[in-house]
């Protein structure tokens, strides 16, 4: 990618960024840091997607389950900017009577599964990649979750599962910002080494900067001849572009109001 | 009644291509035919039942009509959360077949028998509960869960009760007594034991409520005018029909008719039995029931 890319790629998630902030700061809702840490995996992974299948819903369409859910303001914003929800739709988010909630619904069009109760997500995606094998669809599944989120057991079930049943089309993409609701995870309970950990699973492992999307796209792209589920560990800083966000757990539950959203504003400018 | 259920199903994979069946390793010696002839809608996901239910709910996403089958204990217990956020908020066409139900495996204790499930998926929204109490009930309760476009749970006991004749509807009379005012309603396995019953008096009908969510009003508006008095007898906690029958009542304000329950104690118990051992213990046995009517 030229150095033109790379600016679109920026001015791009800057959009989904400052969206992010926006529908947050509006509905007066939480877990801004959470969805700020995914936002270039959310865009890569749209971008490796065929959106008017997705439109369409072709039973061939790529399928994308975001299973930390409390990071859907990211993907309610990305799917903003591929056009998936309305502007009008998604300035309900968080408010009384919408179905865009705080944490990600199926009834808003084009979401595959509902989450926020961790540890979904993988199973329901195994299920998909199993269901478009058996059908000889050539889709991929792409499963989004947190590291926190790998505490939860079923994902551990799921992730025995695909390894064993070599599911080529399931890609899963850890969200590695390190911290979950409390504190640092290595404090609470260590989850690594993951890359070992998903290779012991019979996974292709990356293990990547998650806000470089040339590395996530690759990793996705990447052909290694083997016929092997993928795994993307993806290191990212929790509240990433916003200076006084980044790395700090304050802002999984604050939301941004006031000085503060104008501060954070002013640094995608 | 497992044999009658593989044998329907197996019937059923042969004309319906959507079918899928999966399990978390159970079913020796009854799973092997359909593994064998339909390698792609079948799976054993291993003893995992949280991925089980998970990998169900994403088959539907391709047009799947999964069924799932397990020991009820850990299809319900183990992955209640599973069951209520991926089938029922999403209303996904899922089917869960749940063996060894009630008291059936009292010699294993309260960790392998299972009395509390009906309570549990009952407040689902979208989650129907069926309980077959026959061989020919099965087969009723399969045609239907087949094409329902909603979670279904079937509990299905390992006891064999087969009434012989031709059923036109999944809620039925296995005993029509035209003398009596009492009626027994029951379930599952107890409905073997209720007809039993009936055989040592010509006191009762019997009635076999199989579907028991949703409750059919209608029903119950018809045996209420028709009977003085309804025994619902069950291998389950007083939570399950019993509760489902009395809030009914409540709701459409009809006294007139007085609403008894059989049921084991709200307790797993200390001790382990064969399924005659704790049906006498719990009153659920065909001697018991008769004398419970007896006093009435």
């Amino acid at each position: 990618m030229g150095n033109n890319g790379e600016f679109e790629e920026k001015f791009m998630n800057n959009k989904i960024r400052k969206t992010i902030l926006e529908i947050i700061h509006n509905g007066g809702a939480s877990h801004v840091a959470s969805a700020l840490s995914l936002v270039e995996i959310l865009d890569t992974v749209f971008k490796n997607c065929e959106i008017i299948k997705i439109k369409n819903a072709d039973i061939d369409r790529d399928r994308v389950i975001l299973s930390k859910g409390h990071g859907t303001s990211a993907l309610y914003a990305t799917m903003f900017h591929y056009g998936l929800i309305s502007n009008e739709e998604l300035q309900t988010y968080f408010i009384n009577g919408s179905v865009l909630s705080g944490h990600t619904s199926h009834h808003v069009p084009f979401v595959e599964h509902s989450t926020g109760a961790l540890g979904h997500g993988l199973p329901v995606g195994v299920g998909m990649a199993i269901g478009l094998r058996s059908r000889n669809l050539n889709s991929k599944v792409y499963v989004i979750v947190g590291d926190g989120e790998l505490h939860e057991g079923s994902n551990w079930e799921a992730i025995m599962f695909a390894g064993h049943e070599k599911l080529k089309n399931l890609v899963v993409l850890v969200d590695c910002n390190e911290l979950s609701q409390v504190g640092r995870i290595e404090e609470c309970c260590s989850i690594e080494p993951l890359e070992s950990k998903f290779r012991s699973f019979n996974f292709e492992v990356f293990d990547i900067d998650g806000h470089d999307e040339k590395k996530i796209d690759q990793a996705i792209k990447k052909s290694t001849g083997m016929e092997l589920p993928r795994a993307i560990l993806c290191r990212t800083i929790k509240g990433k572009g916003i200076s006084f966000m980044e790395g700090n757990n304050l802002w999984h539950y604050k939301s941004p109001q006031g000085e503060d959203y104008e501060k954070a504003l002013s640094e995608l400018s | 009644m497992r044999g009658d259920f593989f044998k329907k199903l197996h019937e059923e994979m042969k004309k319906n291509e959507n079918i899928f069946f999966l399990m978390g390793d159970t079913g020796y010696n009854l799973v092997e035919p359909i593994f064998e002839e339909f390698p792609e809608r079948t799976l054993n996901v291993g003893v995992a039942e949280q991925n089980l239910i998970g990998v169900a709910a994403g088959l539907c996403s391709l047009g799947y009509k999964p069924v799932c089958y397990g020991i009820s204990n850990f299809m319900i217990h183990r992955c209640l959360e599973q069951i209520r956020n991926d089938l029922c908020i999403h209303d996904r066409p899922v089917t869960i077949v749940g063996t060894s139900t009630g008291l059936d495996n009292g010699a294993l204790w309260a960790t392998h028998y299972i009395v509390d499930d009906i309570a549990c998926v009952k407040p689902f929204p979208n989650m129907h509960v069926y309980s077959p109490s026959s061989i020919e009930s099965i087969n009723k309760i399969f045609d239907e869960v087949i094409n329902l476009p909603h979670p279904a749970y079937v509990r299905i006991t390992k006891k064999s009760f087969n009434e012989n004749k031709d059923i036109n509807q999944i809620n039925h009379f296995v005993v029509e007594n035209k003398n009596s005012d009492i009626l027994v309603i029951s379930h599952g396995r107890m409905t073997g034991n209720s007809f039993d019953a009936s055989k040592l008096s010509n006191k009762i009908s019997v009635f076999a409520m199989d579907k028991i969510k949703p409750l059919d009003e209608n029903i119950i508006k018809t045996l209420s005018i028709n009977f003085k008095k309804i025994v619902v007898v069950e291998d389950n906690f007083n939570s399950g029909l019993f509760n489902s029958i009395a809030q009914l009542l409540v709701e459409l304000h009809i006294h007139n008719v007085d609403v008894y329950s059989i049921s084991p104690d709200e307790s797993y118990g200390d001790n382990i039995g064969d399924t005659s051992y704790l049906d006498n213990i719990h009153g659920l046995t065909p001697e018991k029931i008769n004398n419970f009517i007896n006093k009435l």
